[in-house]
């Protein structure tokens, strides 16, 4: 007699949407598993036709509350690769500069209110403020660090506005920028405390054979220049992206599931895939922590994640540091001329590579846009991690089962993991 | 006197924008020990700090009542603190209280003023009526920072 088994985690939410999680058992075994994504197309790579290239910075942002910074900067990346034009190396800094903003304020979120509840089985971030309300504190200040550099630099915290094609509308006054310095001093030593401490959570002993893709870069750690760069050892420039990865429609989700084209396998984007391409080009305050945790490479535990956000972290902090410690302003953009082209890139957002290409036409007005975010990419590497979870927590009752699946879920995708925080899970048996 | 921080939580859609235009409309009276920020989210509640003896947060609110009603709470209050994430990207502004409360990051007075509004659709105008219910919620508030020490008493409008 066939005995099924089924695990539905109903409203993941919004990952930028709605999500939900359906897990079929037949006979002790795992039949199917689906991250179902339910929100409704959003339409943006069709807003964007016909609008002006000088409107993209601002439409793109609106994609996502917590990484807006990363959709500017592969946007305008790509209209500059399109156009030929060349940012100056103080346009340059002052992008990086942006990143570290929005690394910093999306990983502390992540790290403290969202991901580290799981370690200690608690349901919230409110709930693990009533037994580490320091560490949750130093969590909130590390975000807000984050949001104030996204204000002085990006004109405000959220969906910042001083992006442009060909740089920023304005540079802040060096005196902006110093009034940071002293927070972001203690940040430093707050990011190396909190990774410390990410380091003593259990961590489940659970190696995906991934492959990792992001960009990489032969002189830094890579934010929005590079090769798109594989654990298997291959790399290729970012006009390449769509020959070697494609996305494929899947019945339960309307997000679309990014796959290797030539093998039809997912493939990891993130932090974790960040940290095991490009460790030697993190910081080396970054690199030292690592060494004194015992953080050993490669890593393919999803849950050490976390760890890796905390790297990222400090290395934002010191990087950022640097660069508001000599900040002079310079001019804040290069001219653009428009004319007929089409260019790509691809950036590292705080969840991973993110992808935009652009087709303009002779009035600077764009006639196509995709747009593949981090989500997309792992969404089915979700699936297939935990799809080799399950059978280590199937003899668990199903409220256990539900609980770390959500938290194999949560490994990956701050924003799935806010939302599966409070999901309703029904299971039903036969 | 009280040091009175008053926090007008809102955006700028449509009708959603009352508890911004409340705090302007306050900060434009200069009420001594008394200052005004605007916030985006509640979850920004959180990064408020200084020493404040009581901080007076005003939002735009929907329910059962008709638009134009005011209501006052004074922290902590169930039904506040029974609210829940209206996204994922931050909390709802219970949810963000409870959390300042555990952390230890409240002045000793906290006061929620809602105003009941009909819609708060993005790309809309702040309609009359909502203009008109910041004018009420900043004369009232004022007449409760001026008169006394104590937290605004429930009113409906």
């Amino acid at each position: 007699m066939t005995e099924t088994r089924q695990i539905r985690v109903q409203a993941l939410a919004r990952v930028e949407g709605e999500g939900g999680l359906e897990i079929d058992l037949e006979n002790g075994a795992v039949r199917d598993v689906r991250l179902r994504i339910f929100e409704p197309p959003r339409f943006f790579e069709a807003f964007l036709r016909g609008r002006s290239l000088n409107d993209v910075p601002d439409i793109v942002a609106r994609i996502c509350g917590i990484c807006p910074v990363a959709y500017q900067m592969s946007a305008v990346h790509a209209i500059e690769a399109a156009l030929g034009a060349q940012v100056s190396p103080f346009i340059r800094r002052l992008r990086r500069l942006l990143y570290c903003g929005e690394w910093i304020e999306s990983h502390a979120l992540h790290m403290h209110l969202l991901h580290a509840p799981d370690f200690f089985g608690r349901a919230s971030g409110l709930e693990l403020a009533q037994t580490h309300p320091e560490e949750l504190r130093r969590g909130l200040r590390l975000k807000k660090h984050g949001n104030e550099l996204l204000d002085v630099l990006g004109g405000r915290a959220i969906h910042p506005i001083n992006v442009r094609v060909g740089g920023f509308h304005r540079a802040p006054k060096a005196d902006e920028f110093a009034r940071l310095i002293p927070d972001f001093e203690w940040g430093l030593d707050a990011a190396v405390q909190a990774t410390r401490w990410a380091a003593t959570f259990p961590f489940p002993e659970f190696t995906p054979d991934y492959e990792f893709v992001a960009v990489t870069h032969p002189d830094e750690y890579a934010m929005n220049e590079g090769s798109i760069t594989s654990s298997t050892g291959e790399a290729w420039p970012a006009h390449e992206f769509e020959s070697v990865f494609e996305e494929r429609q899947a019945p339960h989700s309307t997000a679309l599931h990014a796959v290797r084209r030539d093998t039809g396998s997912p493939y990891l984007v993130g932090p974790l895939a960040r940290v095991n391409l490009s460790f030697s080009r993190l910081s080396p305050i970054a690199q030292e922590v690592a060494a004194s945790i015992g953080f050993e490479l490669p890593c393919r535990n999803p849950f050490r994640a976390i760890i890796a956000r905390g790297l990222e972290v400090i290395h934002a902090y010191d990087e950022a540091l640097q660069i508001l410690r000599n900040y002079q302003a310079e001019p804040p953009r290069v001219a653009v001329p428009h004319r007929a082209a089409e260019g790509c890139a691809a950036t590292e957002a705080p969840r991973g590579l993110l992808y935009h290409r652009y087709r303009l036409n002779d009035e600077g007005r764009v006639e196509f846009a995709k747009i593949v975010p981090p989500t997309s990419q792992n969404q089915l590497r979700i699936e297939t991690d935990l799809r080799a979870w399950l059978p280590d927590v199937l003899s668990e009752p199903d409220d256990v089962v539900a609980r770390t699946c959500e938290n194999v879920v949560r490994n990956h995708d701050p924003c799935i993991s806010c939302s599966t925080h409070f999901l309703r899970v029904r299971i039903a048996r036969k | 006197m009280l040091r009175t921080l008053v926090i007008g939580i809102g955006s700028h859609h449509g009708d959603d924008r009352l508890g911004w235009l409340a705090a302007e409309l306050i900060g434009m009276r200069d009420l001594p020990n008394v200052e005004v920020r605007l916030l985006a989210t509640p979850g920004r509640l959180l990064n408020i700090s200084g020493p404040w003896d009581h901080w007076l947060v005003m939002d735009a609110c929907r329910g059962d009542d008709p638009p134009g009603t005011i209501h006052a709470f004074a922290w902590p209050d169930e039904r506040l603190a029974d609210t829940h994430f209206t996204g994922t990207h931050d909390l709802a502004l219970g949810e963000a209280l409870r959390l300042a409360e555990t952390l230890e990051l409240l002045p000793p007075r906290v006061t929620i003023i809602a105003g009941q509004v009909s819609t708060d659709r993005p790309g809309l105008e702040v309609t009359r009526a909502t203009h008109a219910l910041a004018e009420r919620i900043s004369s009232y508030v004022a007449e409760q920072l001026a008169a006394s020490d104590s937290c605004p008493e429930p009113r409906h409008a």
